[in-house]
């Protein structure tokens, strides 16, 4: 392996009897399965802790019973629908229920291939890894509308098509905006996007002046657009209780609902990872300083660990703050407001990094900053103005 | 050189894959089938493309099924299905940038426009009489040709170790990518150009008429 990780002298002595070429793909596998199961396990404190500070918002308790203070509430909810009885709904597509669950669940955990948790801790370092994470995000619309539709149930097939929508108008938006630091860094690996912005006297792209200060506005959407992909209030159009009881989700039951609940997790813990790798400082601990410690691998794990929790908090408190968007509002937002922004940030930095490209000499880039800026000020108020009117 | 009698036993046996599937309605008959014919397929292509075969037997499979399959909505998935298991083929095949784009475009974007259009479709009209079926097996035949005759051509000679995890450098992949598009390959783009604008006039002119016998449809219904 040309990445030396950590695993490889414990894995790979285990593998020695399969041919050379194997051996590496069978590590691969391997890693990425353990790295997942890491993940996993994330999944069943994540909600814990969404559903305490939620509980702590609404002046309530939350879990309290099944553990220290309900920290085993999720395991428990776990067990439970393993061992429930699979109901599938007569004159339910066969073959589109399993399918959808199957897709679901094994794009999520293959998304975590190109993941780093630390320097040289990943399942693999694809040359392509944003555009590997995003285009097994791609696969989630059609699986969910198939799951929708195999339900045979009118909340679900309404549910699948709300969701394949929702999902296709910020998932453009989302790469778009992913493309300013791809470009700026040359690289589609994750690890090497991480890396840059551990160097001494760079900072994370969020607020890094070698940006532009671009990064802040790029670095909000792009978090605005990973909550909608997770389909979390305020973006739940597709499975709005009062609506459409669970959406695509209805017929679902059992091991199956436990699921397809956990891949709603592992979505935002994808999406919030994303956003930690491209603008957050990755598994750096400190910005702008490149001390020793930070390349520990214990360290890194955790630094990341904790940046996922941060953000797992961020979004249970937008889940208990906000109201539900309508659908009308919901694609707008997307296609209407976050596209052309998308468009004008990504072409903005890119100037201001590489003023060359626009045909202008380096002494220009903090107009560009400027007028970037002041382009998208504008749009906003424009549009909202004329929002506003038509209401 | 290329083992003809090997190249024709591994071609047989994609063929003659989805046909046996179908004899079977019990899954764990068809994952047993699935394993044992991905172990000769695997064994017959030996040791570099071994990890490949069962994806090739996957992609034909669902390739023969979207044919195969009366269903509209179920023919729409095994396409999905094929598409996916195809871009995964191109990570195996020192492509990846292929396959990321391949994924994306197809499995995510243009399969939802055609799931779309399926469910519009009335869930229990036939749409395939047996000249498309013919068609659709010739289709499928050049395919599994095509995997492999990729496989017996292109993986030798390439490292599946390095296919997975040396993949540095997307950006000088799609540079010599567009590179070639656009000199070698560019006399070709007008030419695609001019069927595509071909095929939206027809679908524009298809569209136009559908309205007309609509229009008179609903007006003898009135």
């Amino acid at each position: 392996m040309t990445d030396s990780p950590v695993y490889e002298p414990l894995l790979q002595p285990l593998f020695n009897f399969l041919p050379d070429k194997m051996t590496t793909g069978v590590v691969v596998a391997i890693t990425t399965l353990l790295l997942g199961s890491w993940v996993m396990i994330q999944q069943l404190f994540g909600p814990w802790v969404e559903r305490k500070v939620m509980a702590r918002m609404q002046g309530i308790r939350g879990p309290t019973y099944v553990g220290w203070k309900g920290i085993l509430q999720i395991p428990a909810d776990l067990l439970k629908l393993i061992f429930k009885e699979d109901i599938m709904p007569a004159r339910a597509d066969r073959l589109g229920f399993f399918i959808s669950i199957a897709l679901i669940s094994i794009t999520s955990i293959i998304s975590f291939a190109p993941l780093p948790w630390g320097t040289n801790l990943m399942g693999a370092n694809f040359g392509v890894g944003v555009l590997y994470v995003f285009a097994v995000f791609s696969l989630f619309p059609p699986a969910m509308f198939i799951g929708g539709w195999s339900s045979n149930s009118k909340y679900a097939l309404i549910g699948g098509f709300r969701s394949a929508g929702q999902l296709l108008a910020y998932e453009i938006p989302m790469f778009l905006y992913g493309i300013a630091i791809i470009a700026v860094n040359g690289t589609f690996s994750l690890r090497t996007i991480t890396e840059n912005q551990m160097a001494s006297g760079v900072g994370w792209n969020l607020f890094s002046h070698q940006l532009g200060f671009l990064g802040l506005i790029t670095g909000f959407i792009f978090f605005i657009a990973g909550v909608a992909e997770s389909e979390r209030i305020p973006f739940d159009i597709p499975e709005a209780e009062a609506e459409l009881v669970m959406g695509p989700r209805t017929e679902f039951s059992g091991w199956r609902y436990a699921l397809i609940m956990m891949v709603e997790y592992i979505h935002l813990t994808v999406n919030s990872l994303l956003f930690i790798y491209l603008f957050f400082g990755g598994y750096d601990a400190i910005p702008w300083v490149d001390l020793a410690f930070e390349h520990n691998w214990a360290v890194q794990i955790i630094v990341l660990t904790a940046k996922l929790y941060l953000f797992v908090m961020i979004a249970a408190w937008l889940r208990s703050a906000l109201p539900r968007m309508r659908i009308d509002q919901l694609l707008s937002l997307g296609w209407k407001q976050l596209l052309p922004i998308a468009i004008i940030a990504s072409i903005g930095t890119l100037g201001f990094v590489k003023p060359s490209l626009l045909g202008l000499d380096a002494m220009f880039k903090w107009i560009i900053s400027a007028v970037t800026f002041v382009l998208i000020f504008l749009f906003m108020f424009l549009h909202f103005r004329s929002t506003r009117r038509r209401n | 050189m290329v083992d003809y009698g090997i190249l024709l036993a591994a071609l047989g046996i994609l063929l003659v894959f989805p046909q046996i599937m179908r004899l079977f309605d019990n899954t764990l008959i068809h994952v047993v089938l699935y394993v044992v014919f991905s172990g000769i397929l695997g064994y017959l292509m030996g040791t570099d493309a071994i990890l490949l075969a069962p994806l090739m037997l996957l992609t034909t499979y669902f390739a023969a099924m979207a044919v195969i399959e009366t269903r509209v909505m179920r023919a729409a998935i095994y396409l999905l299905l094929a598409m996916i298991s195809l871009g995964f083929s191109y990570i195996f095949l020192n492509s990846e940038i292929l396959a990321a784009l391949h994924i994306s475009v197809y499995g995510g974007g243009i399969a939802i426009l055609v799931l779309f259009a399926a469910v519009l479709i009335d869930e229990n009209s036939t749409i395939v009489d047996e000249r498309t079926q013919i068609n659709g097996y010739i289709i499928t035949f050049a395919l599994a040709m095509i995997m492999i005759s990729l496989v017996f051509k292109g993986v030798p000679k390439s490292n599946v170790a390095t296919a997975i995890i040396n993949l540095d450098d997307g950006f000088a992949l799609v540079h010599d990518y567009s590179y070639f598009l656009w000199t070698t390959y560019a006399h070709v783009i007008p030419f695609l150009a001019m069927l595509i604008l071909g095929s939206l006039i027809g679908a524009v002119r298809l569209a136009l008429t559908d309205k007309e016998v609509l229009q008179e449809e609903m007006e003898v219904a009135i």
